[in-house]
């Protein structure tokens, strides 16, 4: 079917025109669940590119939960705020988040917080 | 020269020899070895050596000129002296290309003078290997293109196993029917050992193509001999994707948490090296795995291994304490007589306390596996969904794993388990679920997902199986379950009986006629009793040359993998010896994790 023929290709460097001709399967193929997570998987994609001219880190590859994550780890909190709203988080992965980051960072003032 | 099975006399413990197998494999390889005279290197395609060592040992190998052995990789081969170079390959095309590179590096030359090049198959050659290997340009250097038919593989004297770990994903996801001729080959296989099977059940999807295959293939050998006493009276094929559940679950029997958290491969299993540290050399730090053989050769672990996890402390004490009473017996010993009978127990002794030692340091190690919180807190949530509670929104405890980003197989399972207890998810809360792991563990997940809804194991609401239906009526779950002194299959998983064993057991007493209703609920269609011929009427207590039981013997064929656990309960059906005996004859073996790991897709 037309969804698997995109997703083979979807690895290679043209990957944002495989993602929009997965889109377009998943249309046709009247997939709204695909269609939501490849729409946001473009929005991702944009996000990341724009957050690596900005910091210098990699976020390539990494998925929404990795990207917040090393958001946080490197202190970028308004950021991942930014995420947060735009992807519609939930308040618990959301919280999930913040302690992790915070406890591997050994932030424990910050915990105390809570 | 005997190819005989002195061997391995562990595999001809049951009521039927599957030694024979064995026998026949090792018969088969002489026969092709022997088609190249001289001296002979093979080059292994590595997935296939360890099966390969429970067929032939190297002396067998080394009787037939084998001097070398190299494992099959670019960009050469070491260099030797042999004639024949001998790669022994799946039929994989990717593998085609190494050949061909090695082949083309050996021509180009070195001081050793011609060789000759073939290549065995197996289990069989495909016309697409052949052609690629034309296409490279090697296919005309080659002497000898043969198949080497080892399809079915005695892993002991219970079980029998293709070594197919790809089945379920060619069967339900590639929708390859090579793997259905493969598995309808090696029943026939069976048949010809063993004679003609009368009966045949089956359930699930693949079973009826396989008995249409069967037949097929049985007409077509011509000369049959079907007066002969059988030795199997009935055969039961069970397709993996009718029992679904019984996967997922966590196998709690010794075998099936060994195969849980170490992964046994082979009749194998590789341990952490430092529990095994010999004190007298705990000098030079060892940092290869210890890898331990697991099969019936050992008295104790055949005794363990059909164990729930909680009567293997008990029983392993029981054992120490009758070595030790053994060993005291040499102070009664008075006389001359009594002394030389108390040596000659000593290597049997001595054995015995050298394999408890290695349990009691598995069992640790195990212990260890199941005391960790993750693992009680995801027995638990099993626990509960098995009884039907809370499977119809989103889990707690799945939700903290996923933002824990525990690793995905471990949260899938517990999804799909889910999906399986509540007869689909609602679309609300699978939809849920699959947003949180692609958001988790990233987009390529979309398609682990479709593959998973593709083989049943994860879906939505309006299918027509009816968990609560058939956990009532075939009574999966069970209340008061002694784990130490089992009454019921449902041991092995403290409390929830294989879905699929239960069936065998139906099938044998009082037999499917009764619980028509509920094999309508369970997926894929049904063989109720194909009679592929009348036997004679067995002769009652008379035991003929080849050793047939007076029992009923049920061979159950899984198709896409069985679990240890399931292995463990079928045996216990044997052993309350009520006229019913079972082998296990299967694909491949599997848990939840290797079920569910084929379908993600690599990082």
């Amino acid at each position: 079917c037309h969804i698997h023929d995109s997703f083979d290709t979807f690895r290679s460097d043209e990957r944002v025109i495989s993602l929009h001709s997965a889109l377009d399967n998943f249309t046709k193929a009247k997939d709204d669940f695909g269609m939501k997570m490849t729409e946001e998987q473009l929005q991702l994609l944009r996000e990341q590119s724009q957050l690596e001219q900005e910091l210098d880190e990699s976020f390539i590859e990494k998925s929404l939960h990795d990207t917040i994550c090393s958001l946080l780890k490197i202190n970028q909190l308004k950021r991942a705020e930014h995420l947060r709203k735009q992807f519609k988080l939930s308040d618990k992965r959301w919280w999930w988040l913040r302690i992790t980051a915070l406890a591997e960072q050994g932030n424990f003032a910050e915990l105390e917080n809570f | 020269m005997s190819v005989g099975n002195n061997s391995a006399p562990h595999l001809s413990g049951s009521c039927v020899n599957f030694g024979l197998i064995r026998d026949e494999a090792r018969r088969e390889l002489v026969h092709l070895l022997d088609k190249c005279h001289g001296s002979k290197a093979l080059v292994w395609d590595q997935e296939l050596t360890e099966q390969f060592g429970l067929v032939a040992e190297y002396s067998l190998l080394k009787e037939r000129e084998v001097d070398r052995m190299f494992p099959l990789r670019t960009p050469r081969l070491p260099k030797s002296s042999v004639q024949h170079i001998i790669f022994v390959t799946r039929p994989v095309i990717s593998l085609m290309d190494v050949i061909a590179s090695n082949i083309r590096k050996e021509e180009e030359g070195d001081g050793f003078g011609r060789k000759e090049f073939h290549i065995f198959f197996v289990p069989w050659k495909s016309f697409l290997c052949v052609q690629k290997l034309e296409d490279l340009g090697v296919y005309g250097a080659l002497t000898n293109i043969e198949d080497y038919h080892l399809d079915l593989i005695a892993l002991d004297s219970d079980v029998l196993s293709m070594e197919n770990h790809l089945n379920f994903y060619d069967n339900n996801i590639s929708e390859d029917g090579t793997s259905l001729y493969l598995a309808a080959k090696a029943i026939t296989r069976i048949q010809k050992q063993y004679g003609q099977i009368p009966m045949i059940y089956g359930k699930g999807k693949s079973c009826k193509a396989i008995c249409s295959l069967l037949q097929k293939m049985w007409s077509e050998q011509g000369d049959v001999v079907g007066d002969e006493h059988p030795q199997i009276d009935r055969l039961l094929i069970i397709d993996r994707t009718a029992d679904l559940i019984t996967p997922l679950v966590t196998q709690l029997t010794y075998e099936g948490l060994i195969d849980e958290a170490y992964g046994i491969s082979n009749t194998s299993a590789s341990f952490p090296p430092e529990k095994f540290q010999t004190t007298s050399k705990s000098e030079d730090l060892m940092t290869e795995k210890k890898k331990i053989v697991l099969t019936s050769k050992d008295d104790l672990f055949t005794i363990l291994r059909n164990c729930n996890f909680n009567a293997v402390g008990p029983t392993l004490k029981k054992q120490a304490k009758s070595i030790s009473e053994k060993y005291e017996e040499r102070h009664t010993a008075k006389t001359v007589g009594e002394m030389k009978q108390f040596v000659s127990h000593l290597p049997q002794m001595q054995q015995a306390k050298a394999s408890l030692a290695v349990h009691t340091n598995i069992a640790e190690l195990i212990k260890e596996f199941t005391d960790e919180d993750d693992f009680m807190e995801s027995l638990s949530t099993q626990q509960e969904f098995l009884n039907g509670i809370g499977t119809d929104k989103v889990n707690p405890y799945i939700e903290d794993c996923l933002f824990r980003k525990q690793p995905i197989v471990q949260v899938l399972r517990l999804i799909c388990l889910q999906c399986q207890t509540n007869n689909g998810l609602k679309p609300k809360v699978l939809e849920y679920y699959k947003r949180e792991i692609v958001q988790t563990y990233g987009y390529k997940h979309l398609i682990t997902l479709n593959k998973l809804e593709k083989c049943g194991l994860m879906c939505g609401t309006g299918t027509s199986w009816n968990y609560n239906t058939v956990r009532k009526s075939l009574r999966l779950v069970v209340d008061d379950i002694n784990e130490k002194e089992p009454q019921d299959i449902a041991y092995v998983h403290s409390g929830y009986a294989p879905l699929s064993i239960r069936l065998a057991e139906i099938l044998s007493h009082p037999g499917w006629r009764s619980i028509d209703e509920v094999l309508r609920i369970i997926p894929g269609p049904t063989v109720s009793g194909l009679q592929q011929f009348k036997p004679k009427k067995k002769w009652q207590g008379s035991i003929n040359s080849e050793g047939s039981s007076p029992n009923t013997v049920t061979l159950v064929f899984f198709v896409g993998g069985v679990t240890y656990a399931e292995v463990s309960a079928l045996r216990f059906l044997s052993a309350k010896n009520d006229g019913h005996e079972y082998l296990t004859a299967t694909t491949n073996f599997v848990n939840g994790n290797t079920l569910i790991q084929s379908m993600v897709e690599p990082d």
